[in-house]
């Protein structure tokens, strides 16, 4: 330990200096990063757990806002709903603003800015703006679910008013795919109800008519024979059948219109993103980033010490002379200036 | 010319009390002389004839421990030391000490001069004699001052030699007055010096030497 110890000394401004350098550097960083604005809105989902996911589905354990964050979370993976999400609001616009980075200070910015990916280079092609629109959103957005129905989407940006709109057309695009799907699905069971409702009106019409030419075969029949009630039964059958039928129909299309209301899509938003006034979290962020300059210099002069140290391999006290050589120290004469 | 002659300061008289002496004023740093003093002991003080100085390397101190062990002899234990400046190759003493750099060693062995004359007084009891003029074979210089009577006859009067050696390692001829000057003292710079290199140098001694570490 004494070793360290006399190394550090004997080094002192050499092994500093690191450390001073780490920490101006931290500075610097602190100094030069854009201020973040965060903006978050808050969505309420309707329904139970199995209005969503079916009884049986892995999922019908989970709380609908669970099972939405889910879902939203995955459509942020998407490439596609990033896109759209990025052109529905100011997010593409503001990324494919790329100035020029001239000189001087601001254009040392501009600069700082395009290279933490705030912002797309000069003359960026739209591939390239939503490629970097892609890895904002994921890199940035966040969505927690406090269950049993809320789910809260936040997104940071160096602007509070893309920040704030980038939320909403996020919601928004949510809201649309999933009332595409629903809408769909609705369709879908429309269809096919549509299409068991004309079946089963044939067959009822086929039953219907072989009652009355049963009748007509047997004009003078004064009580209904075995053959004429199978007949009558199989066309009271088809009729009952052909009902249900209708008033399945006209619950898919209550379901289908139902999703071009307010809240078909199955959530309402009931905290509405608001541009934000003040940035986020500067003071954490720079202390965070001063410690960990400050740890990164500390932990380069630790290892300056120690190599200079194993590096060392002359004589410094009289116990080295023994341990060293073997031999027999006869005195010390001090550093004289 | 002694050094007395030669505009030094002179030495003040002796004293019948050695403790009140007033100090001499030298080229050597009184911290040097005093830690020299307590390495005095530690090999032998008052009983050795003869001590070789010397190093692994140039640069470590050895002709500044040289001259402060011969000081030490005359202030700690009143007795008559010569300084004898072997290292021919860089003679440094002669101008240290404001003396004449010849008659000198080089000039004795070839027989040019005498003992009397090569022999210079710097103080009251520390006489020195220089390397002499400029040596091509510092080898035969050695070997003839070794193998002849010349270092009996310029240590005729004096208490102890003390031989400013060259350097083991960074010298032709090292090693050869090694065995003639013992015990030996090896002067080692703290924290400049390798340990191989001291171990290089400690391998071809004839004896385990006394080490001195100097700056620690």
């Amino acid at each position: 330990m004494r070793r360290y110890l006399e190394t550090f000394l004997r080094h002192r401004l050499l092994l500093l200096v690191p450390l001073v350098l780490a920490l101006v550097t931290g500075l610097a960083a602190v100094t030069v990063q854009p201020k973040q604005y965060q903006a978050s809105a808050k969505i309420l989902f309707y329904g139970s757990s199995g209005d969503v996911a079916p009884a049986g589905s892995p999922y019908s354990y989970m709380s609908p806002a669970e099972q939405q964050m889910g879902a939203l979370k995955e459509l942020i993976t998407s490439r596609s709903f990033c896109s759209k999400v990025g052109n529905r609001g100011p997010l593409a616009l503001y990324l494919t603003g790329g100035t020029p980075a001239g000189g001087g200070v601001g254009g040392f910015m501009t600069k700082i800015i395009q290279r933490l990916g705030l912002a797309a280079p000069t003359g960026a092609t739209p591939d390239q703006v939503d490629s970097l629109t892609y890895d904002m959103l994921n890199r940035t957005v966040t969505v927690i679910a406090t269950p049993p129905q809320l789910v809260t989407v936040t997104f940071s940006a160096a602007d509070p008013q893309v920040a704030a709109g980038t939320v909403q057309a996020l919601v928004d695009q949510f809201s649309a795919e999933t009332l595409e799907t629903r809408r769909v699905q609705a369709q879908a069971v429309v269809t096919f109800f549509e299409q068991q409702v004309a079946e089963q009106d044939k067959q009822g019409a086929t039953a219907e008519s072989a009652v009355t030419k049963y009748l007509q075969a047997h004009p003078g029949l004064k009580v209904a024979d075995t053959a004429l009630t199978s007949l009558r039964r199989t066309a009271d059958l088809a009729h009952q059948r052909y009902d249900g039928l209708l008033l399945e129909l006209d619950q898919a299309r209550l379901d289908l219109a139902a999703q071009s209301q307010p809240g078909g899509a199955g959530f309402r938003v009931i905290d509405p993103p608001v541009p934000p006034t003040q940035p986020v979290g500067q003071t954490m962020a720079a202390v965070r980033t001063v410690a960990g300059a400050l740890a990164a210099g500390l932990l380069l002069t630790v290892l300056s010490i120690l190599a200079l140290t194993a590096a060392d391999t002359t004589l410094r006290r009289p116990e080295d002379v023994t341990s060293a050589l073997g031999l027999r120290p006869a005195g010390t004469i001090p550093r004289v200036a | 010319m002694t050094a007395l002659q030669a505009g030094q300061s002179g030495p003040p008289a002796p004293s019948a009390h050695p403790e009140r002496r007033p100090r001499l004023v030298t080229p050597v740093p009184d911290e040097i002389v005093e830690a020299c003093s307590l390495a005095s002991l530690q090999i032998g003080g008052t009983t050795i004839s003869r001590l070789g100085i010397t190093s692994a390397i140039r640069g470590e101190g050895r002709t500044t421990v040289a001259i402060a062990m011969a000081l030490v002899q005359q202030q700690d234990y009143d007795r008559r030391a010569l300084l004898l400046e072997l290292d021919l190759e860089h003679p440094t003493i002669a101008r240290r000490l404001g003396l004449r750099m010849q008659p000198g060693l080089a000039e004795l062995v070839r027989g040019d001069a005498s003992a009397g004359e090569v022999t210079q007084l710097w103080s009251e009891r520390v006489a020195v004699v220089t390397a002499g003029g400029p040596v091509v074979r510092g080898d035969r210089v050695l070997t003839r001052l070794l193998s002849t009577e010349l270092l009996t006859d310029i240590s005729q009067g004096f208490d102890l030699v003390v031989a400013d050696l060259p350097p083991i390692l960074g010298s032709t001829v090292g090693r050869l007055s090694l065995s003639a000057f013992e015990p030996l003292l090896l002067v080692v710079r703290a924290g400049i010096t390798p340990v191989a290199r001291v171990r290089e140098a400690v391998a071809g001694m004839p004896s385990q030497p006394a080490v001195i570490l100097n700056g620690a």
